[in-house]
């Protein structure tokens, strides 16, 4: 009996090892500036550069509408079903990219806020957060950040 | 005079700065399918197969500034037999943002606000958000959706997420005006008189750890109706009061999540169909959805609910006797088992199906009196197909 479990319990490992690692082989072949580094990037008005990961999901849940200086805040997002958006949930807010929809569900049909905007490209996400008081967005290390500020998470 | 004029001067010079803030959005949503209930009035009549799963809806939202926002909802629905066909407005209410109290994030909602309290409460309304097109009916019965999903008074709604964890608490008192249609459906078409709604009373807490990834949570809600007879009918008057308890638990896992719900009511009818006629029943009922995600854009689900309206009489037979005979024993409870899918063509989309085989009738709207013979069976079925869009 002890030798089925341990001899399951090897054998899930292994495909757990295996699928996650084929996966990860993946990711870093097809975006190879993305894997750990995404970062939350700001308009560079705003004063605020260092948040909690509470604080950032807050935001990008649309729990938190506004700043503490009374700005609105504009969030944006790539789609839903890019790899970089699936990677931002995964690392950033450690949360599945579905809870997220679920969130923003919640929130904008009670009435609570807005949903965040999509743009279609990371390039398009920058000159969007750099053109916008009081965006907040997200890229990756790799890319140039010009006219934005990037986010530090405690 | 002059206080008044004193004190409008820098009221004006407020609001004003306040507009200069103001924001306006709205969203909406689309959504028609295809359905029919196969040996069971649920939906239509005569087993046909029906276009009757229409909804839409626009809702809106005005910030004034930063901490005051006017909410709203229109929708207009066709859901068959399960509920009233026709436009109504679902919420309107003022939402305050309170200051940041101690780590708490506080709304008060003043309206005709959407109870936040079950698990599918705050988003019933909205095709694209709901698990299944008919959700389970021991808790989100369908009758009851216009006065389940908000009423007329106040929202206290209270959280604190922290990076132990998020705590979140809602309150609330107030009513909801029910319509002929409701009235003629909770005691049969022959009555004249018209139901109030006293009060309705509600509580809940949900807890989701750091890691986000479950979330746990319990309700209570006590509420009063009451009913006023016409002078010439054969109901007298009467009332009914009941409270729901809820547990609720959530599990978000990489492919798949688990839902579910539990609950245990207490009612007690008074009057209505005689002055001396008293019934006092605990109930109890719940569901469990098990959803598997294949990809981003396609699920698949399945489900069981169970409804009992008497703990005391699960098999419905005092039920049966107590009517003599009238009220058939399977509309004493409802068990029911749904498989379904989901599929997000393009990220507005969606288009959902579901099957479900029902045991019992406990959760229709057409109750079985002398005077109308409801046609169900004790075992049907029930599909649906929905196509859905947002903006």
């Amino acid at each position: 009996m002890f030798n089925l479990i341990r001899q399951w319990f090897s054998t899930v490992c292994c495909a757990t090892m295996l699928r996650f690692g084929a996966a990860s082989v993946v990711i870093c072949i097809a975006f190879p500036a993305m894997a750990t580094d995404v970062k939350v990037i700001l308009n560079p008005e705003l004063d605020q550069s260092t948040f909690s990961r509470t604080q950032i999901r807050q935001i990008f849940s649309a729990r938190q509408q506004y700043w503490s200086d009374g700005t609105k805040i504009t969030v944006y997002v790539l789609d839903s079903n890019t790899p970089g958006h699936q990677m931002f949930c995964r690392e950033i807010l450690q949360i599945f990219p579905y809870q997220l929809e679920r969130l923003w569900n919640q929130i904008i049909y009670s009435g609570q806020g807005d949903r965040p905007i999509t743009v279609d490209s990371e390039a398009e996400m920058i000159d969007a957060v750099a053109r916008t008081p009081g965006a907040i967005g997200y890229a990756y290390r790799g890319v140039i950040h010009s006219g934005v500020q990037e986010v530090s998470i405690q | 005079m002059k206080i008044y004029k004193l004190l409008a001067v820098p009221f004006l010079v407020y609001v004003n700065g306040c507009l200069a803030d103001s924001s306006f959005s709205w969203h909406g949503f689309i959504a028609q399918g295809v359905n029919q209930s196969i040996g069971s009035d649920f939906i239509g009549e005569d087993d046909e197969v029906s276009f009757d799963l229409t909804e839409v809806g626009l809702n809106m939202r005005y910030d004034i500034n930063s901490s005051l926002a006017v909410v709203g909802q229109a929708v207009y629905l066709n859901g068959g037999n399960r509920y009233e066909r026709g436009a109504r407005l679902d919420y309107l209410f003022v939402d305050w943002h309170l200051p940041e109290m101690g780590n708490w994030d506080t709304h008060l909602q003043l309206g005709r606000f959407k109870s936040p309290h079950w698990l599918y409460s705050a988003t019933r309304d909205v095709p694209q958000t709901r698990s299944t097109i008919v959700l389970p009916q021991s808790i989100y019965f369908d009758n009851f959706r216009d006065v389940a999903l908000g009423s007329d008074g106040v929202l206290l709604q209270l959280s604190r997420p922290t990076e132990d964890g998020n705590l979140r608490i809602n309150w609330s008192y107030g009513r909801i005006p029910l319509s002929n249609y409701q009235t003629k459906a909770l005691l049969g078409q022959f009555t004249e008189g018209e139901v109030k709604q006293d009060f309705v009373h509600q509580i809940s807490v949900y807890w989701q750890p750091p890691s986000l990834n479950w979330q746990i949570g319990a309700s209570w809600l006590d509420s009063d109706f009451i009913y006023n007879a016409a002078p010439d009918e054969f109901l007298v008057d009467g009332g009914r009061s009941v409270q729901f308890y809820t547990l609720s638990a959530v599990y978000y896992s990489e492919n798949w999540e688990f839902t579910t719900e539990l609950l245990g009511s207490k009612k007690r009818d008074f009057g209505g169909f005689s002055p001396s006629y008293y019934v006092k029943q605990s109930g109890e009922g719940g569901y469990g959805q098990f959803r598997y995600m294949l990809n981003n854009n396609i699920s698949v689900l399945v489900g069981l609910d169970y409804f009992v309206a008497d703990r005391s009489d699960s098999n419905g037979k005092a039920l049966e006797a107590r009517s003599e005979g009238v009220i058939p024993a399977y509309f004493g409870y409802m068990k029911t088992a749904t498989v379904g899918m989901q599929w997000e063509p393009y990220p507005q989309w969606r288009i959902q199906a579901e099957h479900h085989w029902v045991h019992g009738a406990g959760r229709l709207t057409s109750i079985p009196s002398p005077g109308n013979t409801p046609d169900t069976e004790e075992y049907w079925q029930m599909w649906a197909i929905q196509a859905m869009y947002r903006f």
